[in-house]
């Protein structure tokens, strides 16, 4: 009958065709979903294993420069930093060139990981605990963390996380209630205005944070 | 001295309340001007002594002995905490705080050493700040003090108020009085001390200090008194791109 057999045909092709897609996911990890959130256990696994590589780095016994570095790294992996810088620089980014715009990320993640680098330098004898996840919609869920430290008071580190980008990153970091987006948005703010408005100067002083 | 404290932070908290552009934005800063002058005076004090002084504190004392002057401190401030949620009209917490204080203040030897913490009833902190806040005053505006640092005008009330009505100072023999307020002073040094790194970013190593140590007061503030980050509250960094 050829009905069935075309039927068949074409279910096969769809088979191999989901094959193929599986291998593809397989080989490349990640399937964008832009549309759907990502669930709570989800981003509480991403960030627990975000926080053990944090916690391996800090107790590693690295020099500080490495410990920076290494920090950095952990950035560009976990965070998308291109929207993080996007956000954080408001306006002036939407008139500047891709390669403006590709050297202030780069600026930023620097400077950003050296500012928040030296905090987590201090948790070194510390623990990570994922303490809880809540969904905040579109923008993302926050994934509640405590950092343990013998004979001190626990902090209460937030990491806002988010598959908007078509992968799981962390978008916001909120230190005790405190916004990293927040506050650097007011921080690079001062210093374009100290800069004169120029992007390039701003750029050039963010790359050159010690 | 206190009686004027308590009137002129009652006044500046009426007239915070009459100032008027969304007082919950985070730009909202009617004093500037002095505040700024105010940081810069107080960054002179830490840069010449308060930070030195509290670094050579928390290097030379051992950690287990400076816990246990924290310990102390935050122990006698559990009668006042007492009366504080009961203001607040948590009877639950008022409970937990006779409980801790009971127990640390006999088996934790005067509050040396918070045993109630390791029994499930951590330390939680109140002050006269949170109850004016349950009450629904408005926070005023950011109040940068000199030698206290920051704060709004609802919480500078409500310091003068912590100070005036502690009861352990009206019942404590002189001595004893004497030797807790050593011992809080001790407390913010070492408080200093520990926050040295978040208190060196924020105010030393940022392009606009003042702005910075601001805005990082305000967030946590509010979120202390509200009970955490809300989640529905986070902004959305992909709405406009």
């Amino acid at each position: 009958m050829p009905t069935n057999d075309r039927a068949a045909g074409l279910s096969r092709r769809r088979l191999l065709g989901g094959i193929a897609a599986l291998a593809l996911v397989a080989a490349f990890g990640a399937v964008p979903r832009p549309a759907r959130a990502a669930s709570t256990d989800a981003a509480s696994a991403f960030v627990t294993g975000l926080t053990k590589e944090l916690l391996a780095l800090v107790t590693s016994g690295k020099g500080d420069a490495q410990v920076y570095a290494g920090f950095e790294r952990i950035l560009a992996s976990y965070a998308d930093m291109p929207a993080v810088a996007a956000s954080v620089l408001g306006p002036p980014w939407r008139g500047a060139s891709p390669a403006q715009k590709a050297a202030f990320v780069a600026a930023f993640q620097h400077y950003l990981s050296r500012r928040y680098g030296r905090q987590f330098r201090d948790y070194r004898s510390a623990k990570f605990q994922v303490t809880g996840a809540r969904d905040g919609g579109k923008a993302g869920i926050l994934v509640a963390t405590k950092v343990l430290r013998p004979g001190q008071d626990a902090i209460a580190v937030d990491w806002q996380v988010s598959d908007r980008s078509g992968q799981m990153k962390v978008v916001n970091l909120i230190i005790e209630g405190v916004s990293m987006l927040a506050t650097e948005r007011a921080q690079v703010g001062a210093m374009l205005d100290a800069q004169k408005g120029s992007l390039d100067r701003l750029t050039a002083q963010l790359a050159a944070t010690s | 001295m206190r009686q004027q404290g308590l009137l002129l932070a009652a006044l500046l908290l009426v007239a915070g309340c009459a100032a008027s552009p969304d007082p919950d934005s985070l730009s909202f800063d009617p004093m500037e001007e002095p505040n700024r002058e105010a940081h810069d005076f107080n960054l002179r004090i830490d840069t010449q002594a308060f930070g030195p002084v509290s670094r050579a504190y928390g290097n030379a004392v051992p950690q287990e002995v400076r816990r246990g002057i924290s310990n102390v401190h935050e122990n006698w401030l559990g009668p006042e905490q007492i009366v504080q949620y009961g203001l607040q009209g948590r009877p639950g917490d008022a409970a937990k705080t006779t409980a801790r204080f009971l127990i640390n203040s006999t088996v934790g030897i005067a509050g040396i050493f918070d045993v109630a913490a390791k029994m499930g009833i951590p330390y939680d902190k109140t002050n006269f700040d949170e109850v004016f806040y349950r009450w629904g005053l408005p926070e005023g505006g950011y109040w940068e003090v000199p030698y206290g640092g920051p704060g709004t005008q609802r919480d500078w009330t409500g310091w003068a108020f912590d100070e005036m009505l502690d009861p352990t100072y009206y019942v404590l023999p002189v001595a004893a009085a004497t030797g807790l307020l050593v011992v809080g002073g001790f407390n913010i040094v070492n408080n200093r001390y520990e926050l040295d790194t978040t208190f060196d970013t924020l105010n030393y190593r940022s392009e606009d200090g003042y702005e910075a140590q601001r805005l990082a007061y305000l967030q946590n503030m509010r979120a202390r008194l509200e009970g955490g980050t809300d989640a529905l509250e986070l902004e959305d960094i992909y709405a406009d791109q």
